[in-house]
């Protein structure tokens, strides 16, 4: 049977390297003709995949009159690819639900998202998924076939030492700010820890972080001997098809504390081989770190039945024989009407491509208007700051003229007051009687002169 | 306990005899309406001999790997005359050849219990089952829950569980028919005579498959529940259970003596470095 798998390219990944094992397997083992037909990056040199002599390798452009029994898309943007190949029949290897790695506003989204209803036979490795479109769309045959390991490097352990004192020893995979793989949850639960820890960071970007050992990029062979050296994978992923590292350190001796992560159910058993944590939970996880750096016999409980999950998980042979009867049943199974889908699908790509132009539009807009409604908004501030301060001088020359008001109305009390005084009787006897003692003591000056002198210091001030 | 006896014979373990002769007990009703009945893989015979005996169709089509167990298998069901024949299940052209050999006329039953495993690759026969399904035949197979163990059978070459099966019923007919089975634990009370009564399996939700079996083709609906009783080896199994009560005191008794000795290699360590100053001081 000659198939076409299509891929956007084949540098290094974790998802073309399972392409790549299944194909190269389904070649050798199987009788298929196998190409790889690069459908994004064309041109450029294939990473060297172990398996890259089993199959042929061709840009997309290449193979426009070649036939195929069977053609398959194997990532959301290889679909619409599809009509290109001249295939009798084509299916879809989805690996994840590839529309939840964009924001749900890109158009990218709607795009991938569309991809999984155009009816398309299915073949899935994770259970979560296959139940996902049996539930979505009945009447479409979709085969579930997990990914293997490959033994030869990550090699089942039949007895597992234990690891009665030290450190713990801890795994990261991801890069230093991965959010999609929970790379910054997992240091923030290191750091919350309280036994004694070792964490290695195995990045293909590098980078620096407090406390961990950074390491990578790493070929496989180098991921297992590390893996072989770690008592726990700690994986705190929001999305995933079916991770493989928690598995593959299954297989070197080593357990696992994860998120309840899509797929982690195809192997991962709480309390048995590993620790399933919470969402948004660094106390919990940190708790549940401790907890194994402490109860070393809890650690090698999980290790032990970790490596026993991994002695029982197929190999990648035993993967692509399952593998080759599933495109089996589907190139004898019926056709899909790709044809008829492919313009469907290309007119829902330009609609879907136009509206993301013309919610760009609404966007920048939207984003000005922002822009103009943040300086009125400013503007509308710094007047309210004015008047307010305005209203505080005024607030205070009220408060002075008021204070006036009340000196002037005393004064003018004191003057009636000084006038009714300097006409009384009283006072004229007083002068009568001052006079012997002015003549006596010329200086001291008259009582109706300190009057006068008072009444004119009041007349002064009003 | 882990069987790793591969071909059982009529001495083997009565519990694993048993679990055989259940399988074949799944299939009788079609077997002894059936014109042919090829047994892929079928050993010695030592439990199908037993469990369908007094059953067998016209025509009895015995296949495996192997030889001397065809030989065996012969004998097994002596004097009823079967046809053996070597095959192997991984090969098209020898599956086309045994389709010509149990070509004929009246119903077709085929069984394939626990030999799916044995083979590097099984697709051919899974594939070659379906179509002889397609033309008429009915089919019942089985595969073991390695999973549940989760040791390493070295007689299997693929490992298979729940998840593996899941992946199985993919490339099987639609229509197909599923069980499982499981284990049994159990009690007689006997004067000496054969015990004879009806069994009640509850709660069977619970418990653990053991093998899952799968039938489809014409009569599958006909494949039927049963369950074998058989006395245990109860000595034998004292034997190794208080062996392994004994042995687990023994290695007790020698870990609480480790703390008595490291204190005293702490003691003797502590006199040798006392020793060692004098000397030094000399």
């Amino acid at each position: 049977m000659k198939v076409a798998f299509l891929v956007p390219s084949l540098r290094l990944s974790g998802g073309l390297n399972v392409v790549m094992e299944h194909g190269s397997r389904l070649a050798r083992d199987h009788g298929f003709d196998i190409t790889m037909i690069v459908t994004h990056h064309q041109g450029e040199a294939p990473w060297p995949y172990p398996g890259l002599g089993d199959v042929t390798v061709a840009d997309l452009d290449d193979v426009a009159d070649e036939p195929f029994d069977l053609a398959i898309a194997t990532w959301w943007d290889t679909v619409a690819r599809l009509a290109r190949v001249s295939a009798k029949r084509v299916a879809y290897f989805v690996q994840s639900i590839e529309d939840r790695f964009y924001d749900p506003l890109d158009p990218q989204a709607a795009l991938a998202s569309l991809t999984y209803r155009l009816g398309l036979p299915v073949v899935t490795e994770a259970t979560w998924m296959a139940e996902l479109f049996r539930a979505s769309q009945p009447d479409v045959a979709c085969h579930y076939v997990r990914n293997g390991v490959n033994k030869d490097i990550f090699p089942e352990q039949v007895e597992v030492e234990p690891r009665r004192d030290g450190p713990l020893r801890v795994l990261i995979e991801g890069n230093v700010d991965d959010r999609i793989k929970g790379v910054p949850e997992a240091f923030e639960a290191i750091q919350r820890m309280s036994e004694p820890v070792e964490v290695t960071l195995v990045s293909a970007k590098g980078g620096s972080l407090p406390g961990a050992s950074i390491v990578g990029p790493l070929d496989q062979r180098e991921l297992s001997t590390l893996m072989s050296e770690t008592d726990v994978v700690l994986k705190l992923s929001r999305i995933e098809g079916m991770s493989g590292p928690p598995l593959e350190a299954f297989h070197r001796g080593a357990t696992c504390v994860v998120t309840p992560m899509t797929g982690h159910d195809e192997y991962v058993q709480h309390g048995w081989n590993g620790l399933v944590t919470g969402w948004d939970d660094p106390i919990g996880t940190a708790r549940q770190l401790d907890l194994l750096a402490r109860d070393r016999r809890l650690l090698h409980f999980l290790r032990t039945n970790a490596a026993a999950t991994a002695r029982a998980w197929p190999g990648w042979d035993q993967a692509a024989t399952m593998m080759a009867g599933a495109l089996g049943s589907i190139a004898a199974g019926p056709a899909v009407e790709f044809a008829t889908l492919a313009p469907i699908l290309s007119e829902a790509r330009f609609r879907i491509s136009r509206d993301a132009r013309v919610l760009h539009g609404f966007k920048v807009k939207t984003q000005a208007d922002a822009a103009h409604i943040a300086k009125l908004d400013q503007l509308v501030a710094d007047t309210a700051a004015s008047a307010h301060e305005a209203r505080t001088e005024l607030a205070a020359a009220q408060h002075l003229a008021h204070e006036r008001d009340e000196a002037l109305a005393r004064l003018r009390t004191a003057a009636d007051a000084l006038d009714r005084l300097d006409g009384s009787r009283w006072l004229r006897l007083l002068s009568v009687f001052e006079r012997p003692i002015r003549r006596r003591r010329p200086g001291l000056g008259s009582v109706q002169s300190r009057i006068a002198a008072i009444r004119d210091d009041v007349d002064a001030g009003i | 306990m882990t069987q790793w006896e591969e071909r059982i014979s009529g001495g083997s373990d009565v519990l694993l005899l048993a679990e055989h002769q259940v399988r074949y007990g799944w299939a009788k009703g079609p077997i002894s309406s059936a014109t042919t009945w090829c047994d892929l893989g079928c050993g010695t015979a030592a439990a199908s001999s037993v469990a369908l005996g007094d059953t067998l169709p016209d025509r009895v089509v015995l296949t495996d790997l192997e030889l001397d167990a065809l030989t065996e298998a012969r004998r097994a069901f002596s004097p009823v005359d079967v046809d053996t024949v070597q095959v192997d299940l991984t090969s098209r052209s020898a599956l086309d050849e045994l389709t010509e050999r149990i070509d004929g006329d009246g119903p077709t039953v085929i069984t394939c219990f626990e030999v799916i495993e044995h083979l590097p690759d099984f697709l051919p026969v899974v594939e070659w089952l379906s179509a002889r399904a397609a033309d008429g035949a009915t089919v019942a197979i089985s595969v073991p829950n390695d999973v549940f163990t989760s040791v390493k059978n070295p007689f299997h070459v693929t490992m298979w569980g729940s998840s593996t099966v899941e992946e199985l019923r993919g490339l099987l007919p639609t229509d197909h028919v599923a069980a499982v089975q499981v284990a049994l634990s159990g009690s007689a009370v006997t004067a000496g005579a054969p015990v004879e009564g009806s069994l009640h399996v509850d709660d069977i939700g619970a418990a653990i498959p053991l093998q899952y079996l799968f039938g489809f083709g014409t009569s599958a609906e006909d494949l039927s529940p049963n369950a074998a009783v058989l006395p245990t080896e109860v000595a034998a199994q004292r034997v190794w259970e208080r062996q392994r009560e004994v042995d687990n005191a023994y290695f007790r008794s020698e870990a609480a003596q480790a703390a008595v000795l490291r204190e005293r290699v702490a003691e003797l360590e502590a006199e040798l470095g006392r020793l060692r100053n004098q000397v030094g001081q000399r």
